[in-house]
């Protein structure tokens, strides 16, 4: 069994992106996803971005991923 | 193991953050989640399944079961097919087969050939009654061709049938010339009884008397003009005609003897030689006595067709 870690950010080549110790998901459009973590939200944007693997403590994330910003305090979006 | 081997792919409608959070709370492993507008496709192991459809319900969440995935799923998706697929494959082999053989011989276009002559031919020269692949039957066309009588023949396969089609060739006929102009003669003497003129101008009348080879009816009409044209001159024309019959006896006893016996059963006889067409009129005989036999003459009259 795989141990996940606490807000641990794995990116890959921009195309891939896995999220550790996620506490779900604010807000998710092809262009923006928002991700809740333990400390804040953390905000990926990017172009045809899709979750691809929702765990209980991990997220997969494909597309490009332009940014990644991490925010004390996040708004849902409703887009 | 179970687990690892099929996976159950659900859709669901709602907004897609709420179902991917509800999803996140239930702890199952979510994969190969689509997204197109709020519908959302995924799969979950199918022990997770259960739970899934649980916390959807709970949540409010309406979705559906689309498919299911791995080995099992596969493996009966792929017996399905490949079983029929398969199945499809022994039918149509089984119907190339069971066409191969040569069920029944048909013969076309034979009206003055033996149509059984011509099966015979195909029979004897097909390699066996398993004809697979045999598509040349110029062989046998040829052979049939050889027939007398027989002009083209095609032999092609349908089916479990060998189909022969032949075309004869046209009999032989004798053209008869109807329209030069030939007179119309007499083909013995007599005296015409009746004259019918269906073609030409008449050249003898009731009474007349005419003689073998005289033209009765002349191949020609003349218009009101008086212009003659020439034509093939047609007709019935009747006459009474004598037949003659003559015999000797040795002697006037003989004669005496046999005589009237003879002469009346000689008349007997000719009256059924007779056709339809003659008509019996009457007869006369005529004794001459010579040296030392005595000769009889029989005149049989008769109307009969001379031309």
């Amino acid at each position: 069994m795989k141990e996940f870690r606490q807000g641990i950010v794995t990116l890959g080549a921009f195309e891939k992106m896995s999220v550790e110790g996620h506490r779900g998901i604010l807000s998710y459009s092809e262009n923006e996803v928002a991700v809740r973590m333990a400390h804040g939200t953390l905000l990926v944007t990017g172009d045809n971005l899709e979750i691809t693997e929702l765990n209980p403590d991990e997220l997969v994330l494909h597309g490009r991923i332009d940014a990644i910003a991490r925010e004390k305090c996040k708004k849902i979006s409703t887009k | 193991m179970q687990k690892n081997l099929y996976k159950i792919r659900f859709e669901t409608e709602g907004f897609k953050e709420f179902t991917l959070n509800a999803l996140w709370r239930t702890g199952v492993c979510v994969s190969r989640i689509k997204c197109r507008g709020n519908a959302l496709r995924f799969s979950v192991y199918d022990s997770d399944s259960a739970r899934v459809k649980a916390a959807l319900e709970r949540a409010g969440i309406k979705y559906s079961v689309v498919g299911a995935q791995g080995f099992i799923p596969k493996a009966r998706e792929f017996f399905t097919r490949y079983f029929l697929i398969a199945g499809i494959a022994v039918s149509l082999a089984a119907t190339a087969l069971y066409s191969s053989f040569t069920g029944e011989i048909t013969v076309s276009g034979a009206e003055r050939t033996d149509p059984r002559k011509i099966a015979e031919i195909v029979e004897e020269s097909l390699p066996s009654p398993f004809v697979f692949g045999m598509k040349d039957f110029s062989a046998i066309e040829r052979k049939i061709m050889s027939v007398d009588g027989v002009a083209y023949a095609s032999v092609v396969k349908q089916g479990r049938h060998i189909v022969v089609e032949i075309v004869e060739e046209l009999p032989l006929v004798d053209i008869t010339d109807t329209q030069t102009p030939l007179p119309l003669a007499a083909n013995e003497d007599g005296e015409i009884v009746r004259i019918v003129v269906l073609r030409g101008t008449a050249a003898v009348k009731t009474g007349d008397k005419i003689k073998a080879g005289q033209v009765l009816i002349e191949p020609f009409v003349k218009d009101a003009e008086g212009n003659a044209r020439a034509v093939r001159a047609m007709g019935i024309v009747e006459a009474k005609v004598r037949r003659t019959e003559t015999w000797e006896y040795a002697s006037e006893e003989e004669f005496n003897a046999n005589a009237a016996e003879e002469v009346l059963r000689r008349k007997q006889a000719f009256e059924t030689t007779l056709t339809e067409d003659e008509k019996f009129i009457g007869y006369s005989f005529d004794v001459k006595k010579l040296d030392k036999s005595v000769q009889i003459s029989i005149y049989y009259d008769i109307i009969t067709r001379v031309a």
